[in-house]
C-alpha cells in the first residue's frame, strides 16, 4: 500500500460490484483526503450509495480494495467503526423514542460511558438546534427537524469520518442552510466528510473536491473550478429581444448567423429570449452583440453567466432522464 | 447491551399496535369466550319451575301428595305455596283450587305446568303448550328441558312407589312392619357410580381458553421479528445505522431475544391471570407451574420470532404477515376456533401424533391441559421439554442466519 492511501481517510481502488448481470461499480476509484469535505455526485443509479455501502462493509464486492484510515474495514472492525458516522438518506430513528432517547441510543452503540455520552448527546442536540424538542417523538417533528435529528444520531459520537447521503432531501431552505453550516462546522472541528447530493449548489457551496460518477465509473474529480474548466462550455449568454423576428427580419436567419460563430456551441430563440452557449473565448459577447447590432435588433436585457457545477454534471452525465 | 435492552423494551411497550394485538386482543377474545361459555354452562343448570298445584278435594284426600310437593320445594310445611322463595327448589308451587284455574295460569304463562291428583291417588303432570315447545330438544333451551324431565321422573317415581305400597298393603300388610322393606321402598337403585379420575374438576370449556394461549404465544413472535428486522441493514435504514455501529450483532440479537421473551412472557402472564381470576378457568390448582410453562412458551415463541425475523430476502412486513398466518394456522389445529377445530385437533392427536407434536400452538395449549387433567407432572414436563427443544432449534437457526455480516443487496 502506498503512503498516499495511508494518508487518506478513504482509499478505494478498482472496486467492482455486480448485482447479478448488472455492473454497479466498474473498477471504481476514490480517494478522500483527511479533513476535507468530499462531494460524490452522480445521477440516480450511478452507484454512489453502492460505493458508500461497500466502503462501510455492508455490501460484498467482487474485486478491488477499500481502506479506511489506512486499514481494511470489515464488519468486525469495531475499533475502526467507532471513528465512522453515517447519516443515511432515509431518516433512521425510532418513532417510539423521544429526540433525546434516539440520539442517546445511537450514541450508546459507540460510547459506553454514560457520563461522557450524556455530554455528547447534549452537544449533539445543541449542534442541530433541537434543544426545545428534546422530549418530542419524531412524529411530532417537521421534515426539517426530522432531518436534523437524523444528523444528530449520526454525529453525536463525534466521528472522524462522516458519510452524509443526501441529508437535505425534502428540506426547506432555512433548514438546508442550517444543515450545510453544521456540516462545515463539523469539518472545521476536524471531521472528514463524504457528502452525496443531487443539489449542485450545495455541493458547490461546501465541498472542497467533487467526484462525478456515472454507470459505476469515475468520470471527473477536482475542485469545482477545476471541474468547470474541464468542460467545453465557457459561458451562457442570454439576450432578451422584443423584435428579433419583426421589421422584415428573419429570426431564424439571425440565429443561424450566431450559431455559425466558431465559439458558439448552440443558439436558441424562444420568441422572447435568445440563449447562446459558448465555448471558452475572450470576445464571445462582443461577437454576438456585433451580429445583433448589424441586424438592428433592440436589446432589452442581457446576462452572461459562467458555467455552473450543474452544467458540468449535465455535460458529463448527459441529459437523458434516469430512474 | 443494557441500553439496547432498555430501548427495545421502550419501543415494544410504546408501540400501540403491538400492545393492542398482544395485550388487548387476547383479553378481548378471552372475554368473548367467557361470555359464550358461561351461557353454555348456564344451559346445563336446573331452573326452578313455576308449577300450579291443584289443591282440590281429591288432592286433600291424600296427605302424602303435599309432603311430596313440599319435598321438591313446592310447598311450605303449613301447606302454603312458596312462590317467594326459589333457592335450590325444583318447583315454585302456585296453589289453585281447580284444574280450570291451573289451565288459566298455564294459558297466561304464569306457570309452565300443573300437578293434580287423580282419582286413584296418583300424581298427574300437565305441561303447557308453550313450555312443551320451549323444551323441544331441537329448538328449546336445555335448562327448561332438563328441569321438566327431572320433575316428570320424580312424579313417575312417586307414582311407582305409591303403587308398590298399595300392592303390599293389599297382599302382605305385615311386611310394612319390617324396617328393611320400608328402607327398600325408599331406595333408588343405580347401576353406575361417580368417581373422580382427575385431581381437579374438569371444565369442558377450559380447552378453548388454553388454545388461546397457543395463539397468543405465536402472535407474540412479532416482538422479536420487529426488533430483528430493525437490526438488519437490508431491511431498514435503522438496521443500516445499527449494522455500521461498533456494537456486535450478537449483542444486539441477545438484547432482542431478552426483550422479546420479556414482552411475550408479560403478555401471556396477564392473559393467564385474567383467564384464571376473572374468567374463573382453572389451571388444575397448579398456577406456579402454569407460570413456568408460560416462561418456556415465551422462550420458544421469541426464538421462533428471531428465526423468522432473520430469514433473508423477506421484508419486515412480509415477516410479520408470515407470523400472523402461522399463528392462525397452528391455532386452528390447536382447537381455537370452536368445536370443529377441537375435534380436528383431537383427530390429529389420535391419527397423526407427530403433526400434533410439531405444532407449537398445540404444545403451548397442552401445557395447561397437562396441568389440568393429569395427576402426574410428567406430561407437563414432557411438553415443557418439547417447547424448550423447539426454542433451541429456532435459536440455532436464527444465529446461523444472523451470522451473515455483509449483504449482496441492500
Amino acid at each position: 500500500m502506498s503512503d498516499t492511501s495511508d494518508n487518506n481517510a478513504v482509499h478505494v481502488e478498482h472496486l467492482v460490484k455486480r448485482y447479478g448481470d448488472m455492473l454497479a461499480l466498474d473498477y471504481f476509484d476514490l480517494d478522500v483526503r483527511r479533513g476535507e469535505i468530499f462531494g460524490l455526485l452522480g445521477p440516480n443509479g450511478s452507484g454512489k450509495t453502492t460505493a458508500i455501502n461497500c466502503i462501510l462493509a455492508l455490501l460484498t464486492y467482487s474485486e478491488g480494495s477499500i481502506r479506511v484510515f489506512g486499514e481494511q474495514l470489515t464488519p468486525t472492525s469495531y475499533e475502526l467503526k467507532r471513528c465512522i458516522g453515517i447519516v443515511p438518506q432515509n431518516v433512521a430513528v425510532f418513532d417510539e423514542l423521544t429526540v433525546r432517547e434516539n440520539i442517546d441510543y445511537f450514541c450508546s452503540l459507540y460510547v459506553q460511558d454514560r457520563k461522557r455520552r450524556a455530554k455528547l448527546v447534549d452537544e449533539a442536540i445543541d449542534f442541530v438546534g433541537l434543544g426545545e424538542f428534546r422530549g418530542f417523538r419524531p412524529k411530532k417533528l417537521s421534515g426539517g427537524l426530522l432531518r436534523r435529528l437524523n444528523i444528530a444520531c449520526g454525529i453525536a459520537h463525534k466521528p472522524d469520518l462522516i458519510f452524509f447521503d443526501e441529508p437535505t432531501v425534502a428540506v426547506d431552505p432555512q433548514s438546508r442552510n442550517a444543515i450545510l453550516e453544521g456540516i462545515q462546522r463539523l469539518n472545521a472541528e476536524g471531521a472528514t466528510v463524504v457528502y452525496t447530493s443531487h443539489y449542485m449548489e450545495e455541493v458547490e457551496q461546501i465541498c472542497d473536491r467533487v467526484l462525478i460518477m456515472d454507470h459505476g465509473r469515475h468520470l471527473a474529480l477536482g475542485t469545482c473550478e477545476e471541474l468547470k474548466n474541464m468542460i467545453e462550455l465557457g459561458e451562457r449568454i442570454s439576450v432578451e429581444t422584443l423584435d428579433l423576428g419583426e421589421q422584415g427580419r428573419s429570426a431564424d436567419r439571425i440565429v443561424e448567423r450566431i450559431a455559425a460563430l466558431d465559439v458558439v456551441i448552440e443558439a436558441e430563440y424562444d420568441g422572447r429570449e435568445l440563449t447562446v452557449r459558448c465555448r471558452r473565448g475572450e470576445h464571445n459577447l462582443l461577437d454576438i452583440l456585433g451580429i445583433l447590432e448589424s441586424e438592428n435588433v433592440t436589446i432589452g436585457h442581457l446576462t452572461s453567466r459562467p458555467p455552473t457545477l450543474n452544467d458540468v454534471f449535465l455535460e458529463l452525465t448527459g441529459t437523458a432522464l434516469r430512474d | 447491551m443494557r441500553n439496547s435492552i432498555l430501548v427495545y423494551l421502550k419501543t415494544s411497550v410504546r408501540s400501540k399496535a403491538g400492545l393492542f394485538w398482544l395485550l388487548a386482543f387476547p383479553l378481548i377474545l378471552a372475554t368473548l369466550f367467557n361470555a359464550m361459555f358461561s351461557h353454555l354452562n348456564e344451559t346445563y343448570q336446573l331452573d326452578s319451575l313455576d308449577v300450579a298445584v291443584v289443591n282440590d278435594d281429591t288432592w286433600k284426600q291424600n296427605p302424602y301428595l303435599g309432603t311430596f310437593i313440599e319435598g321438591i320445594g313446592g310447598l311450605d310445611a303449613d301447606g302454603g305455596d312458596n312462590a317467594d322463595s326459589t333457592d335450590s327448589k325444583l318447583i315454585v308451587a302456585h296453589t289453585v283450587a281447580t284444574m280450570a284455574e291451573a289451565e288459566r295460569l298455564m294459558g297466561e304463562h304464569t306457570v309452565v305446568a300443573a300437578v293434580n291428583a287423580t282419582a286413584d291417588g296418583k300424581l298427574h303432570l300437565s305441561v303447557s303448550g308453550q313450555a312443551a315447545a320451549k323444551a323441544n330438544p331441537a329448538t328449546g333451551t336445555n335448562s327448561l328441558q332438563i328441569s321438566l324431565t327431572v320433575l316428570r321422573n320424580l312424579i313417575a317415581r312417586y307414582n311407582a312407589t305409591d303403587s308398590t305400597v298399595r300392592r303390599i298393603v293389599a297382599t302382605n300388610p305385615r311386611a310394612l312392619g319390617d324396617p328393611g322393606t320400608l328402607a327398600d321402598l325408599g331406595a333408588y337403585g343405580s347401576y353406575s357410580d361417580e368417581i373422580t379420575l382427575t385431581h381437579f374438576r374438569p371444565d369442558a370449556t377450559a380447552r378453548f381458553f388454553y388454545a388461546l394461549f397457543g395463539m397468543v404465544s405465536l402472535m407474540a413472535m412479532s416482538f422479536g421479528i420487529t426488533i430483528i428486522a430493525g437490526m438488519q441493514a437490508n431491511l431498514s435504514a435503522l438496521g443500516l445505522r445499527q449494522t455500521v455501529s461498533p456494537t456486535p450483532k450478537w449483542k444486539q440479537a441477545t438484547a432482542a431475544l431478552l426483550v422479546s421473551w420479556l414482552c411475550t412472557f408479560a403478555s401471556m402472564l396477564i392473559l393467564m391471570l385474567y383467564i384464571r381470576y376473572v374468567c374463573g378457568v382453572g389451571m388444575g390448582g397448579r398456577e406456579p407451574m402454569a407460570v413456568l410453562g408460560i416462561a418456556v412458551a415465551a422462550f420458544m415463541s421469541s426464538a421462533l420470532g428471531l428465526f423468522i425475523g432473520a430469514l433473508p430476502k423477506l421484508g419486515a412486513s412480509a415477516k410479520t404477515g408470515l407470523s400472523v398466518a402461522l399463528a392462525c394456522f397452528c391455532s386452528l389445529f390447536a382447537g381455537l376456533y370452536g368445536t370443529f377445530a377441537m375435534d380436528l385437533s383431537d383427530l390429529i392427536d389420535r391419527e397423526a401424533p407427530v403433526l400434533s407434536v410439531l405444532n407449537p400452538a398445540k404444545q403451548v395449549t397442552n401445557l395447561f391441559y397437562d396441568l389440568m387433567y393429569f395427576d402426574s407432572y410428567r406430561p407437563f414436563f414432557q411438553t415443557v421439554g418439547i417447547l424448550a427443544a423447539f426454542g433451541f432449534v429456532f435459536l440455532a437457526a436464527a444465529a446461523f442466519l444472523l451470522r451473515r455480516q455483509r449483504y449482496d443487496y441492500l
